[in-house]
Formats: structure tokens, sequence, C-alpha cells
């Protein structure tokens, strides 16, 4: 693999499967949600990818099967050059030094029984990185400088409850940081911050990749916070990728037409603009029924022009078109 | 468990209601002064609990037996005090051996899941069908009415609904997003028991045990009632309603009327510090 | 599940050390006659066999005959069983409408004196010992005021033609009114007794739930429509508090079935939970057996009662 590259999945696949009961055991068929359908994408070391899609896109999932925190159905991913689908629950734990996560949701995502030291120097203690209390203290320190929380000592002793949302999030941020990671996902960090908070952690993250070389795999629904954050982009619907690129093209052009509408979707602060929203027919369907062919099909404004019967039989492929990836039959110069 | 101490010391001083503090503070009374009565029973009992006198039988309370005296003329009081050694001992070995089989299973169970839990779980809901009287009945029967025969019965009573709730909890512990952190960090499945799961549960296992606790006094009691509990001459509040019953015709209400208040009163002091711990414990947890 | 259960029941019985038949015989009893016994009963064959035995016999609504009386474990059943539900429905009864009662008023009036002043007695009514509230009514009512009886279901005296065996339904069914009243004049205190414990667990599930309902927006909106302050309780929100109560008392049930053993046995009650005592304390393997048998299916089928009600209220549920 190359060393550019810090993850790297390939046909990434999570299925669950749906219990019926007696009925399962009579009639044999099992039914999946197919949460994450067989998606593939790379990170670039230093680089903060994108994964943009409303809730029921299985971008949640894909992170977590990412991480193995819980084991794919298929394909394989290479994290730092090692395929970590086939690795050992000992070489699975050291890959946790490289793959870090913060969560969405900073008010449960760390201990409320622990001091914001215990929390921070958690993994160092799991990994038994440290000798001494008084380097572990050091490097403590050094993380709650890094995001900002100064004066260090005074927040080392207090408790999560003592502090805000934003507080908090450092502090997970931190968390994720002390071991030096190479790539952290981000599962949208700040969808539950205020609003006039949000631009602070934002803008911190940008700092720490600056100043480490950090990956960052962001997620979120928010079309305007992936455009001000992410070099790349990655549209997902339904469990699969529909158009991945540079954020600048992909916003800017949109091929796919989810793109397209997720896109016309955003607020422009100008109220000159012509609002040109497009708008969806009927709602995200179920992981448990997905549509034959093209996923996107029945709600597509252009198969409802077209009526392309490609798009009701064969899946697209993702393929390179115009300095992108779009999976989609009618996308192209044509249209 | 510093938390715990700090953020239960604001609770109380800032969201309980000055009732609930003037209750509390009552039931800890009531509780400390059944306990020093237990502990101190040699040196508080006016009289013998166990001097049988028959001339001085069904003596209503007066200055000298304070409480009365029962059918073979030993008094109430002394009786009732030496009572409260029996029923808490009892009762506090029913609520050890409860405490570590509840917690143990129960963690392990909710913690672990998968077959062993679908096992378990089935298991104890199949005992929790019956009365808690009735499994702890047949318990001390067969087994003899002595102090850990009693105090087993009335364990293995109290097991599956403390098992119930301590999986329970430990079920949504686990659903915590700190906890997939956790794991996320690298922590080991034990690691992340102790440093999660553990400090998590254990405020409202406190409380569940306290509660517990004052069901075993109760059951204590009732098997005394019914018969299997430790045999006379010991006294123990149920045996001694249970002999009172057989002489209600005397109209000797001093003999019913005050072992079964020191029953009430136990057990309502346990059970009313447990729900406050409860209160005290939960707040926090539901503070953002 | 019933068939965990009593699975779990032969294992308890079988696994409780002492044997039944010495029990009977008393220690006197030479081997053979031991032995004889044994094979009486059906003692001496493999574990298995008695387990298969017990389920062909259950399908055939066999239970074993009693070692106390000998008479078929099914009829002494048959016989007590009427009794103890006539108790157990007349004590929810009591209970429940107290507990309503109580509760809604609680909740109408929370963080009040009222509301601390309820929850304080339904604590201390749940520390009480079923047992003593029973004595304490009988010699209160039945000794000092000499008002009601203190034992039995029905007065001594009195011949009835069993029909259903349920008492108080028998007295009318013969015709007999005198022997109606005197009934329910036996059934008032213990009635009084499981009602006033049921009434203090109801209440507190009534009062938490009602107080959940009350800060649901329809309630607002009820208010808001100008409905006076009773009919927005009792309509609206009692209506969807009632139905978490419901499940919750159904799952009480099996603490009620102690409540009446208990309370059986201080009023001399010829129920099934006298009955279970009786047994217990004569080491009557079969009728304890089936005695703890009957108890899941009432179980049971009380779970089922509460999930079709629930079907039938709630018009969310679909069947």
């Amino acid at each position: 693999m190359d060393q550019r590259t810090v993850v790297k999945t390939i046909g990434l696949k999570k299925w669950f499967s749906i219990r019926r009961g007696f009925s399962e055991l009579f009639l044999g068929d099992k039914i999946y949600a197919r949460a994450v359908d067989g998606i593939s994408f790379e990170i670039a070391r230093g680089e903060i990818f994108g994964l943009v899609g409303e809730s029921g896109s299985g971008k949640t999932t894909a992170v977590r099967a990412m991480l193995m925190l819980t084991r794919p159905t298929d394909g394989t991913i290479f994290i730092d050059g090692k395929d970590v689908t086939r690795l050992d629950k000992k070489e699975l734990r050291n890959i946790r030094r490289i793959a870090q996560i913060i969560f969405q949701d900073p008010y449960d995502s760390i201990n409320p029984n622990r001091t914001i030291s215990q929390i921070v120097s958690e993994p160092l203690r799991v990994h038994r990185l440290c000798r001494g209390k008084r380097e572990i203290d050091n490097r403590v320190r050094k993380a709650l400088s890094s995001v900002d929380l100064e004066p260090p000592e005074e927040f080392m002793k207090r408790y999560p409850h003592e502090l805000s949302g934003g507080q908090r999030q450092r502090v997970a941020i931190a968390r994720a940081l002390v071991l030096e990671p190479q790539v952290v996902v981000a599962d949208e960090p700040v969808s539950m911050l205020d609003v006039s908070i949000r631009a602070e952690i934002l803008d911190l993250m940008k700092k720490l990749r600056r100043d480490t070389g950090l990956s960052i795999l962001f997620i979120t629904h928010d079309l305007a916070i992936a455009m001000y954050m992410c070099d790349r982009l990655a549209v997902m619907y339904l469990g699969k990728i529909v158009e991945m690129g540079a954020t600048d093209l992909v916003v800017l052009r949109p091929l796919h037409p989810y793109t397209r509408a997720l896109i016309s979707a955003v607020p422009v602060p100008d109220p000159n603009h012509k609002r040109t929203e497009v708008e969806l027919p009927g709602e995200i369907p179920s992981s448990l029924r997905i549509p034959a062919g093209c996923r996107f099909h029945p709600r597509c404004p252009l198969y409802q022009k077209r009526r392309n019967a490609t798009c009701a039989e064969t899946e697209p492929e993702l393929k390179e078109l115009q300095g992108r990836y779009v999976a989609c039959h009618l996308a192209g110069p044509k249209e | 468990m510093g938390v715990s101490i700090r953020s239960i010391i604001d609770v109380w001083r800032y969201e309980l209601d000055p009732r609930q503090k003037a209750m509390t503070g009552f039931a800890a009374a009531v509780v400390l002064a059944m306990i020093t009565m237990a502990v101190a029973a040699p040196y508080i009992t006016p009289k013998d609990p166990i001097f049988t006198n028959i001339d001085l039988r069904f003596r209503p309370p007066c200055k000298e037996y304070i409480l009365g005296t029962d059918h073979l003329g030993r008094d109430v009081l002394s009786r009732i005090i030496y009572g409260a050694r029996v029923s808490f001992t009892a009762a506090a070995l029913a609520i050890s051996i409860t405490t570590l089989i509840g917690i143990v299973l129960g963690l392990t169970s909710g913690y672990i899941g998968g077959a062993l839990d679908r096992l378990l779980a089935l298991a104890m809901d199949s005992l929790y069908v019956f009365p808690r009287v009735v499994i702890a009945m047949l318990i001390a029967f067969v087994l003899g009415p002595q102090m850990h025969t009693i105090a087993l019965a009335v364990a293995l009573s109290t097991v599956p609904s403390f098992f119930r709730v301590t999986r329970s909890i430990t079920l949504s512990a686990k659903e915590r997003t700190f906890v997939e952190a956790a794991r996320a960090i690298g922590g080991s499945r034990f690691h992340v028991l102790r440093e999660c799961i553990v400090p998590q549960v254990a405020p409202s296992l406190m409380a569940l045990a306290a509660v517990t606790f004052s069901d075993s006094i109760l059951v204590v009691a009732t098997l005394g009632f019914l018969g299997v509990g430790i045999p006379p001459p010991t006294p123990e509040w149920g045996t001694d309603l249970s002999v009172a019953r057989e002489f209600l015709a005397t109209g000797a209400w001093w003999n019913i009327v005050f072992p079964g208040l020191a029953i009430i009163f136990g057990t309502w002091g346990f059970l009313t510090l447990g729900e406050i711990t409860n209160d005290l414990v939960n707040p926090r947890l539901r503070k953002r | 599940m019933f068939f965990i259960v009593v699975t779990a029941v032969f294992i308890v019985m079988r696994a409780m050390p002492g044997d039944p038949a010495v029990a009977i015989l008393g220690e006197a009893a030479t081997p053979q006659l031991v032995e004889l016994l044994r094979q009486k009963l059906g003692l001496d064959k493999p574990l298995l066999v008695q387990y298969l035995d017990m389920w062909s016999h259950l399908f055939q609504g066999n239970l074993g005959a009693s070692l106390r009386t000998l008479s078929p474990v099914t009829t002494e059943v048959s016989h007590k069983l009427p009794t103890t539900i006539e108790l157990a429905i007349g004590g929810v009864l009591i209970g429940a409408t107290i507990g309503i009662l109580a509760g809604v008023e609680a909740a109408k009036k929370r963080e009040t004196s009222v509301d601390y002043t309820t929850r304080l007695f339904t604590t201390l009514v749940h520390s009480t010992p079923i047992f003593w509230m029973g004595l304490l009514f009988q010699l209160l009512f039945g000794i000092e005021l000499g008002l009601l009886p203190v034992s039995g279901n029905i007065g001594s005296a009195i011949t009835l033609h069993p029909i259903t065996r349920f008492v108080l339904l028998d007295a009318l069914l013969n015709g007999n009114v005198y022997a109606f009243i005197d009934a329910l004049r036996h059934y008032a205190l213990p009635w009084l007794t499981i009602g006033l414990w049921f009434s203090a667990a109801s209440s507190r599930l009534v009062r938490v739930n009602l107080v959940e309902a009350l800060t649901q927006d329809y309630v607002t909106t009820a208010r808001a429509k100008g409905l006076r302050e009773n009919v927005v309780l009792y309509k609206h929100a009692l209506r969807n508090a009632l139905l978490p109560v419901l499940t919750l008392m159904g799952l009480q049930f099996t603490s009620l079935l102690g409540g009446a053993v208990v309370t059986e046995t201080v009023f001399a009650f010829p129920g099934v939970g006298s009955l279970l005592w009786v047994s217990i304390l004569n080491r009557d393997y079969p009728m304890i057996e089936g005695i703890m048998i009957v108890f899941t299916l009432v179980v049971a089928f009380s779970l089922l009662i509460i999930d079709l009600v629930y079907a039938l209220i709630d018009p969310r549920v679909e069947y």
C-alpha cells in the first residue's frame, strides 16, 4: 500500500441479521439490514476526509466497522499498511494507538465517574506507556494544552459534569490525541454543541492537523461543515458511496443527483441568491428493503425524467468522471 | 468514588425538599437506634428475655414491665430488644449472600450477554414467578430452622429480584458511549468492567442492597410467624407474634402491637434510607 | 417458560434433603415399611422416569394424591382455589380503588404535604408485615369491638350446597341470603388486610405514572381547551397512566399470592394459601408440587389476561 495512505478500505460491508424468532428457524431465510453495503475509499496522511450523509446512510456504522469496533461482514481494511481484519486481539490493541475516535455526544462519551486527568490518561495506562505519575501528568498536561484547556492544572482535578459541552468535547479530543495517533475518526463532533462553539472546535481540529500531520475522517450530515473542514468528501446513500472527490469539485459541480439535492439544501447567506432547491420525493428506504438496481432510483429526479431501464436493474459502479468518482448510470457529459 | 460523595452532597443541599431531609434524618435515627439496640442488647435490657414467671403472665404495660409481659411472663421490651439481634443478624447474613450471588451473576450476565445471559435470565425469571415467602418457607423448612439456614432461605428468596435489577442496570450502563470509548482506546473487557461499569452501577446497587435488606427483615419475621423461624425460646419478633396470635382472645394487645411496631420501624428505617440513597444517586446521573 | 418452571419445581422437590417416606411414617418405621411406601409413592423409580411420569400425569390433569389426606391433589386444590381467588379479587379491587384515589390525589397535589404524607403512609404500609395487619384487624374489629368474625370464610354452623365452590356465589345460588351476609362478614377483614397492603403498592405506581403523564403535551392541550381539571385528570391523563400501571401490577401478582398465603394463615381461611402452608409443614410433597404448578399456571394466566386487557385498552397495540 502507498506510504502516503493511512487508511484504505476495500468493499467494506456490515450487515445486521434481523431475528424473526421462531419463523426464522422454520423458513430459513434470513433478513439482513445492509447498513454498509460495500464501500471503498482511501485517506491520505494529513488529509481531512469527509463522510457525508443523512441519518440512515450508514456512515456511523461504516466507521465503527472500519475501526473494528464491530466485526465487518466483509471487506478489507488497511490501517497504516496493516490488514486489520486479519489481526488477533493483541495486534488489534496496538492498532488502537494509531486510529482513535471522537464521539458525537460529549455529555456521554467521557466517564462521569472519573476526573479529567484520569480520563485523558486512561489510554496511556491501558497501553502501559508511561513510567510513573509524573510522566503521565506531563503528557496529560500537554494534551490538555493542545486542545486549549488552559491552564491544564485547573482542569485535571475536575469532573465532567463541571465542564461545559464544548470543554468536554475538547477533553474527548485530548484523550484521542494523547496516544499520538495517525488518524482520528470524528463522528459528528459538533452536532451536539451550541452553534457558537462549533467554529472553535472545528478550528481546533484544523490546527491540530496542521501541527501534527494528523489525518481526520470527519463524519457529518451537515454539508456546510463538510465544506468548511474537509479536503475530500465521500457522499453516502443507503450504505454505498455515490460520489467521492475533492470537496470543491464535488460541492461546486456535483454530478450525482443525490449530491445535487444535498447541496441545494445548504442555505446560502446571500439574499440575492436564487434558491433552486431540489426536493426529493419520499424518504430514505429502510436498509432492510434496498431498492433493486441503483438504490437511489425511486427518488431520483433524473430517473423520473428518463426512465432508464438500467437504473432499475443494475447497480452502478463507482467510476471516475470529471476528476472525481461517481456511481450513476445517467451522470456524464451527455447530461 | 470522589464524584459520588461530592455531588451527593450537592444534591442533598440543593435538590432535596426539607421534608425529605427531615424524613431521612428520622429514618437514620431509627436505624441507628435499632442497631444500637441489637449490638448493646445485653447491656440495656431491663429484664432477662428468657426468664419465665407464670405468675406474671399477661401483665399489661406498667412501670415495671414497660411493654407488658407475654404468655410466659417474660418481659416484652427485653424480648424486643434481643429480637433486634436475631432479625438483623439473620437479615445481614442474608443480604451478604444475596448481594454476593446477585451482583456476581447479574453483572456477569448483563455485561457478557450472549447464551450465558439468556440462560441465567431464564432461570432467574422462572424462580421470580414464585412468591418470595413460599420459596423461603420451603427452604427454611427443609433445611431446619437455624440462624444460617434461615439466612440462606431468605437470601435465596430475594436473589431472583436482586439479579433482575442488577442485570438491568448493567445493561443500561453498557449502552453508555463512554463504555464504547473505553473499548475504542484499547481497553480489555476487564478494564472496561472495572473502570466504567462498576463505578456506574455501584451507587444504584447500594440503594438496591438497602432496600433488599429491609425486605429481608420482613421475610425473616414472616418466616418466624409461619413457624419456620428460629425456634423458641430465642426472642424473635415474628415468632413472638405467632405465639401472641394464639392468645389473641385474651385481649393482650401489647403482645401483638409492640413486636409488630418493632418490625415496622426496622423495615421502614432501612427502606427509607435506601430510597433516599437512590434519589441522591439518580438525579446526579440525570444531571447534564 | 411454564416448562422451565415445572422442571424447576421438580428439581427442587427432589433435591430437598429428607426422605418423604420417612417423614410420613416417622423415624421409628422399619426399613421395609419405608421401602414399601417409597414404591407406592413411585419414589424408587429412576429420576428420569419420575420426571416423564410427572409430565404424562400433568397432561391427564393428574397431580397425584396428597400424602396427608390421601385425596387427589386436584380435588383438594379445586376446592380451595376459588376461596383464594375470591380473596384475591376482593382485596385487589379494594386496594386498587384506594390506591388509585390516593395516587391521583398525590399526583394532583405533588410536592405538597398531602403528597408527602401519602408517600410516607405507603412506605409505612409497605414496611408492615401483612400478618401483623391481619392480627391487628382481628384484635381491633374481632376482639375489642366484637364486630367481625376472625377466622374461616363462613360460619361453621352454616351448610351450603357447593356448586361453584365460590363461597359467596354459592351462597347466592343457594338462595341463602343469611349465608351470603355471613360470608361477607367473614371476608371483610381478610379483604381489608390484602386491600390495604395492595393499595400501598398501587398508589405509588399510580402516582409516579400519573405525574409522568401530566407532563405530557396532550394534558396541556386538554387544559388549554378549557376542560375542568378533574376531567383532564381522570379522563385523559389517568387513562394513559393506567397502562404501565396495569402491567406493573400484573407483575406484582406473585407478591399477591405470597400475601394471600400469609393472610389465609392468619385468618384460618380455607384457601390454597393455608393449604400450602399446612402441606409444607407436613412434608406433603405431591401437594406442594401440585400447588406450585397451579401457582405458575395462575400467574401465567393472569399475565395473559393483562396482555389481553392491554390490547383492548391501548389502541396502539395490534394483534
